[in-house]
C-alpha cells in the first residue's frame, strides 16, 4: 500500500512540479521579450539616427563638391561598408525626396521606399527610418537605414541553452525535493505505522511511532494509534507489576519505546546539495588557478596549475582512514556537521585566494571536510542498511552524487560567466550551510549512529598481492581516475576554452559527462546484477573510457569533445559498478575471512590516487604535446590497460580460491 | 505543518529558484547587449572623429598641425546629450583638441594612452566605466598604420543604468506576478494529490472509533508520555528487519495487506488485548 501510494504521490507532485516549472518559465520568457523589447527599440533607434548623420555629412560634402545626385560613384559600397560593422542593420539606402531608390545596399530589392521622416515605421521585423539629407537648405534626398527590430529578441535566444540547463537542473532538485519530502512525509512514517500495527496484531504493544504525519489526518491518527498503545502497555504492565508477573495476558509489558526507523533517504538531500555545492567550480577549477597563477618556485606552469586538484584528492586519501575513525566515534550526524565547517571556511577562502598556494591550501581544508561528509555518509548508510539492502544505499548516495554533477556543474558555469569565477565559491559555502540545517533537520538528533568500523590496517598487503584485486585495480580503477579527473576534470576546460568555448558552454560539455552516467547508469546496473557477470562491463568500461579520448589524437573540436564526454560517462556508468561487483565477488569467494569493507576501503584509497595523480600526469603531458593529446595519450594508456585486462582474464578466472 | 502544504511550500521554492536563476541570466544577457549597442553608437561617432583625423594626417600633416579636428570633436559632442567631451591626443598623451576647448598641459592617464595605442590597426575599441561614465578610446593612425595619437570620448552612463534598471524591475515584477498566479494555483493541486492519503486515514481514524473503547483512545497518561521522553533512541532499532524504513516481516499473515486491513487486524488484536485485560484485572 504505502509503496503504490508513495509512487502514486511521487509521480503526480513531480509531474505538477514540471508543468509548474515549464508554465512559469515560458511566460516569463514571453514578458522578458515584451521588456526586452520595449527597452531596446529607442536604442536601436538612436544608434541608427547616428549613423544617418554620419553618412548625411558625408553625403552633403560630395554634393557641396559638385558632385550630381546620380554620378556618385561607389555609393552603394560607401553604404555598405557604413553598416556592415553593425550586426543590427539590415539595409542602407538613398533615394529622392518621393523615396524613390538612388542607391542601396545588396539585398535590397524596393524600388521605392516609405519615407517616414521623424517617424519610424516597424514592418516585416525591420524598422524603418528616413532622414532628410539637406545642402545649402534644399532638400536633396532622403536616407533609408532598416534595423532589425528583433535584435534583442535574437540576442536573447544566445541563452536558450542555459535556461534549458537551468530548467533541467531545477527539474533535478525538483525530483530529488519531491522524492525526499513524500518519502520523508508519507512512506516512511507509513512504514512505521505499519510496523507499529503488525507487531500490535501479534499482541505486541511495545513501540509507538516517532513523529511524523503532520498536523493533519495522519498525524491525528498516528496519535490515536500510540494512544492505544500506550493505553494497552500501560495496563499491562501495571496488571504484571500488581500480580508480580503473574499475570497470563500474553502482553508485552517492555517499557514502551519510540520507533524509528533509519533511511537512507534521511541523508539523501543534505548529500545531494553538499555535492552541488562541491560541483559548481569543476568546470572552471583549473582555468581559476590559471587565473590566480604567478610563477612558483620555478615550476613548470602545467605542474603549478594541477596542485589544486591534486592536493585536494591526496588530502581526500590520506584523511579518509581519519574521517572513519571520526565517525566510529562520534557519529554519522555529527561527524557530518563536522564536515561541513572546514568545507563552508574552504569554500570562501578559495574564492578569496589571490595566488595558487593560497587556492592549493584551501582546496585542501575543503578536501578535509569532503572527506569527513563522505565517510559520514557512507557509514550511515552502512548503518542503516543490511547486506542485502547496501548496495541500494550506495546507488542512493551515487545517484544524489551524479545528480548534483549534472545540476552543479552547468550551473556553476553559467554563473560564473556572469559574476566570475571567486563569488561561485561563495554560492558553494551557502549550499554547504544549506545542507548543514538539512542534516540537523532531517537527521534527528536521537539517530546517532555510533558504530565500530572495520579498519584497513593489514588489508593493503592482502590487496597489493592478490592478483585479481591488483589487475582490477592496476588495469581499470586507476586508469579510470587518472583519465577522469587528468582529462575530464583538468585539461578538458583547457582544451575547450582553447577551442573558443565560452564558460557556459565549457560547463555543458562536462554536464554531459555526469548525464551519460544518470541516464545510462541505472540501466546497465541492472544488466549487470541480472547477468551476474561483471567481467565483460568492466572491460568495455576500460575500452569505452580510453577510446574516448583517443579520438582527441585525430580531431579536436567542441563535438567531438562532447562525444568523448558522453562516451566517457557511459564507460563509467558502465564499469565502476561492475567493477564494484567484481570487487565484492573477489571478496566473498577470496577473503570469505576479512570483512569486505576493509578490502573496499583500502581499494578506494588507492583508487583516489589515481584521481590526485590524473592532473599532475596531464599537465605534465600537456606541456609537451598540447591539450589535446594529452588527453589522447592517457586514454591510449587506458585502452591498453583494458586490453591487458581483458588478455587477464581467463587466467585469473582459473585462480583457485584462497583463504 | 500539513504535507500539502510542506510540499506545497517546496515547489514553491523550487520555483523561486528557477525563475530568479532565469531573470538573472535574462537581465544579464540584455545588460551586456545593451551596453555593447549603446558603446558602439558612441564608437560610431568617434570613429567619424578619426576618419576625419587620418584623412588629414594622408596629406601629410602632423597631428599637432591640423585645425579640423577641434570643430569636429566640439561638433560631436554636440550630436548626443550623453557626451560629457571629446579629445584628440597625441601619442604621449597630451590633448590637442578638446570639445571643451583646449587648455594648456592638459594630458591624458598614460597607461589608458597605452591600453588605447595597443589597439594598433584592430577593429576593438578600448572602454572603462569610471563612476557613472563611460570612457570610450580608439587609436589614430598615420599612412604607414603606426599609431600617432588617441581619440578619448566619454559620455554620461546614467541613462543606460536607469534603463537596465527599469528592465531588471519589469522582470522581476513578472516573476513575482507568475510565482503568485502559480501559488494559488499550486495549493489547491497539491491538496488534490494528497486527498488519498487524507481519506485514508480518516477511514482509519473512524475504523478506530468504532472498533476501540474510549479509554483506548485517551490521553496517554503523564507517566506514559514521561517514560517516553526519557527514551534516547539511541539504541539499534529492535529487530534487523526494521531497517532501512522497510516495513517489517513479522510474521503476520494478511490476506488483505492494505494499510485499513491491516489496522482492522491491529484494532481487533487491541481490543482483544483490553478485553484479556479487563478480564485479569476482574479475577
Amino acid at each position: 500500500m504505502s509503496m503504490r501510494l508513495e509512487r502514486r504521490l511521487s509521480f503526480t507532485l513531480v509531474g505538477l512540479a514540471t508543468l509548474l516549472l515549464i508554465v512559469a518559465l515560458a511566460a516569463l520568457s514571453w514578458s522578458t521579450l515584451r521588456v526586452v523589447r520595449a527597452e531596446s527599440l529607442p536604442e536601436l533607434q538612436r544608434k541608427s539616427a547616428t549613423v544617418a548623420r554620419t553618412l548625411n555629412r558625408e553625403i552633403v560634402r560630395a554634393l557641396e563638391l559638385g558632385v550630381p545626385l546620380d554620378g556618385m560613384v561607389g555609393m552603394q559600397d560607401f553604404l555598405r561598408d557604413a553598416i556592415q560593422p553593425h550586426v543590427e542593420f539590415r539595409y542602407a539606402a538613398f533615394s529622392d525626396a518621393d523615396g524613390t531608390v538612388r542607391y542601396a545596399t545588396e539585398g535590397l530589392t524596393d524600388k521605392i521606399m516609405p519615407v517616414t521622416l521623424d517617424q519610424p515605421v516597424a514592418r516585416g521585423g525591420i524598422i524603418h527610418s528616413s532622414y532628410r539629407v539637406d545642402s545649402n537648405g534644399t532638400q536633396m534626398g532622403i536616407l533609408h537605414i532598416g534595423v532589425d527590430a528583433e535584435y534583442f529578441t535574437k540576442k536573447l535566444t544566445d541563452i536558450v541553452f542555459d535556461i534549458g540547463v537551468t530548467l533541467m537542473a531545477s527539474l533535478l532538485i525538483t525530483f530529488e525535493v519531491i522524492l525526499i519530502l513524500v518519502a520523508l512525509s508519507v512512506t516512511i512514517p507509513i512504514n512505521n505505522i505499519t510496523a507499529v500495527i503488525r507487531r500490535g496484531i501479534l499482541g505486541r504493544f511495545d513501540f509507538v511511532v516517532d513523529g511524523g504525519g503532520g498536523s493533519g489526518e495522519m498525524g491525528r491518527f498516528i496519535k490515536a494509534l500510540n494512544s492505544v498503545v500506550l493505553t494497552i502497555n500501560g495496563q499491562a504492565r501495571a496488571m504484571a507489576a500488581q500480580m508480580g508477573g503473574a499475570a497470563s495476558t500474553a502482553l508485552a509489558t517492555d517499557r514502551p519505546r519510540r520507533f524509528w526507523a533509519a533511511s537512507t533517504l534521511h541523508i539523501r538531500l543534505p548529500v545531494f546539495i553538499f555535492f552541488f555545492a562541491a560541483e559548481l567550480p569543476r568546470s572552471f577549477l583549473p582555468l581559476f588557478a590559471k587565473q590566480v597563477y604567478r610563477p612558483l618556485w620555478g615550476w613548470p606552469e602545467g605542474l603549478a596549475l594541477a596542485l589544486p586538484m591534486s592536493g585536494f584528492m591526496l588530502t581526500a586519501v590520506l584523511l579518509t582512514p581519519v574521517a572513519g575513525r571520526l565517525v566510529a566515534r562520534f557519529g554519522s550526524r555529527s561527524v557530518f556537521l563536522m564536515g561541513l565547517v572546514p568545507s563552508a571556511i574552504g569554500f570562501v577562502m578559495i574564492g578569496l585566494s589571490t595566488s595558487l598556494i593560497d587556492m592549493t591550501v584551501w582546496r585542501c581544508v575543503n578536501a578535509a571536510g569532503l572527506a569527513m561528509i563522505s565517510m559520514a555518509s557512507l557509514g550511515y548508510i552502512a548503518d542503516v542498511t543490511t547486506e542485502q539492502t547496501r548496495a541500494q544505499g550506495m546507488a542512493s548516495y551515487l545517484g544524489a552524487y551524479v545528480a548534483a554533477g549534472v545540476c552543479g556543474t552547468a550551473i556553476g558555469a553559467i554563473i560564473a560567466e556572469r559574476i566570475g569565477f571567486g563569488p561561485v565559491f561563495f554560492l558553494s559555502a551557502v549550499a554547504a550551510v544549506l545542507s548543514a540545517v538539512l542534516v540537523y533537520t532531517f537527521l534527528p538528533a536521537h539517530s546517532r549512529t555510533v558504530h565500530k568500523r572495520p579498519t584497513a590496517k593489514g588489508h593493503f598487503r592482502a590487496v597489493l598481492t592478490n592478483p585479481s584485486l591488483m589487475a582490477l585495480q592496476l588495469l581499470f580503477a586507476l586508469p579510470i581516475q587518472v583519465l577522469t579527473f587528468g582529462y575530464m576534470f583538468f585539461v578538458a576546460p583547457f582544451l575547450l576554452r582553447d577551442l573558443g568555448l565560452t564558460q557556459s558552454e565549457i560547463g555543458r560539455v562536462i554536464m554531459t559527462y555526469y548525464l551519460a552516467i544518470i541516464l545510462i547508469g541505472p540501466v546497465v546496473a541492472r544488466q549487470a546484477d541480472k547477468l551476474g557477470r561483471f567481467q565483460p562491463f568492466i572491460i568495455f568500461g576500460a575500452v569505452i573510457s580510453g577510446a574516448s579520448s583517443v579520438i582527441l589524437l585525430y580531431h579536436a573540436n567542441m563535438w567531438v569533445t562532447v562525444a568523448s564526454a558522453v562516451a566517457l560517462g557511459v564507460s563509467t556508468a558502465v564499469g565502476t559498478p561492475a567493477a564494484g561487483g567484481q570487487l565484492l565477488k573477489i571478496c566473498a569467494e577470496q577473503f570469505p575471512q576479512v570483512a569486505s569493507g576493509s578490502i573496499i576501503g583500502v581499494y578506494r584509497i588507492i583508487e583516489r590516487i589515481g584521481g590526485a595523480a590524473g592532473p599532475l600526469i596531464a599537465s605534465a603531458l600537456a606541456a609537451h604535446y598540447g591539450y589535446a593529446e594529452a588527453s589522447g595519450l592517457i586514454g591510449a594508456a587506458v585502452l591498453v590497460a583494458g586490453l591487458a585486462y581483458a588478455a587477464a582474464t581467463p587466467f585469473l578466472n582459473r585462480r583457485p580460491a584462497a583463504g | 505543518m500539513a504535507l500539502w502544504f510542506r510540499v506545497t511550500f517546496a515547489i514553491w521554492l523550487v520555483l523561486i529558484s528557477a525563475l530568479s536563476l532565469s531573470v538573472f541570466l535574462n537581465h544579464a544577457k540584455f545588460d551586456s547587449t545593451y551596453a555593447e549597442l549603446s558603446r558602439s553608437r558612441f564608437q560610431v561617432l568617434a570613429q567619424d572623429v578619426r576618419g576625419a583625423v587620418e584623412s588629414g594626417l594622408e596629406l601629410g600633416l602632423g597631428l599637432g598641425e591640423l585645425r579640423s579636428p577641434q570643430q569636429m570633436v566640439e561638433r560631436t559632442k554636440a550630436d548626443a546629450a550623453e557626451i560629457r567631451s571629446v579629445v584628440v591626443a597625441d601619442s604621449r598623451g597630451v590633448v590637442l583638441f578638446d570639445s571643451d576647448g583646449i587648455k594648456d598641459d592638459k594630458t591624458l592617464p598614460a597607461e589608458q594612452v597605452a591600453a588605447i595605442v595597443a589597439l594598433g590597426n584592430s577593429e576593438h575599441v578600448w572602454s572603462m566605466t569610471v563612476g557613472g561614465e563611460v570612457l570610450l578610446g580608439l587609436p589614430i593612425l598615420n599612412p604607414f598604420q603606426v599609431p600617432v595619437g588617441v581619440i578619448a570620448l566619454r559620455y554620461d552612463a546614467s541613462r543606460l543604468v536607469a534603463v537596465k534598471d527599469k528592465a531588471l524591475g519589469d522582470m522581476l515584477e513578472a516573476m513575482l506576478i507568475i510565482v503568485a498566479v502559480l501559488t494559488v494555483a499550486t495549493a489547491p493541486l497539491v491538496m488534490w494529490t494528497f486527498a488519498g492519503v487524507r481519506r485514508t486515514f480518516l477511514t482509519m481514524l473512524q475504523a478506530a472509533a468504532a472498533a476501540l473503547p474510549a479509554e483506548a483512545l485517551a490521553e496517554p497518561s503523564a507517566q506514559a508520555v514521561s517514560e517516553l521522553a526519557d527514551d534516547d533512541g539511541a539504541a539499534p532499532p529492535p529487530t534487523s528487519d526494521m531497517r532501512d524504513g522497510q516495513i517489517p516481516n513479522v510474521g503476520v499473515d494478511v490476506a488483505d495487506d492494505t494499510l485499513e486491513a491491516e489496522f482492522s487486524a491491529f484494532a481487533r488484536s487491541a481490543a482483544g488485548a483490553l478485553e484479556r485485560l479487563h478480564a485479569a484485572q476482574s479475577r
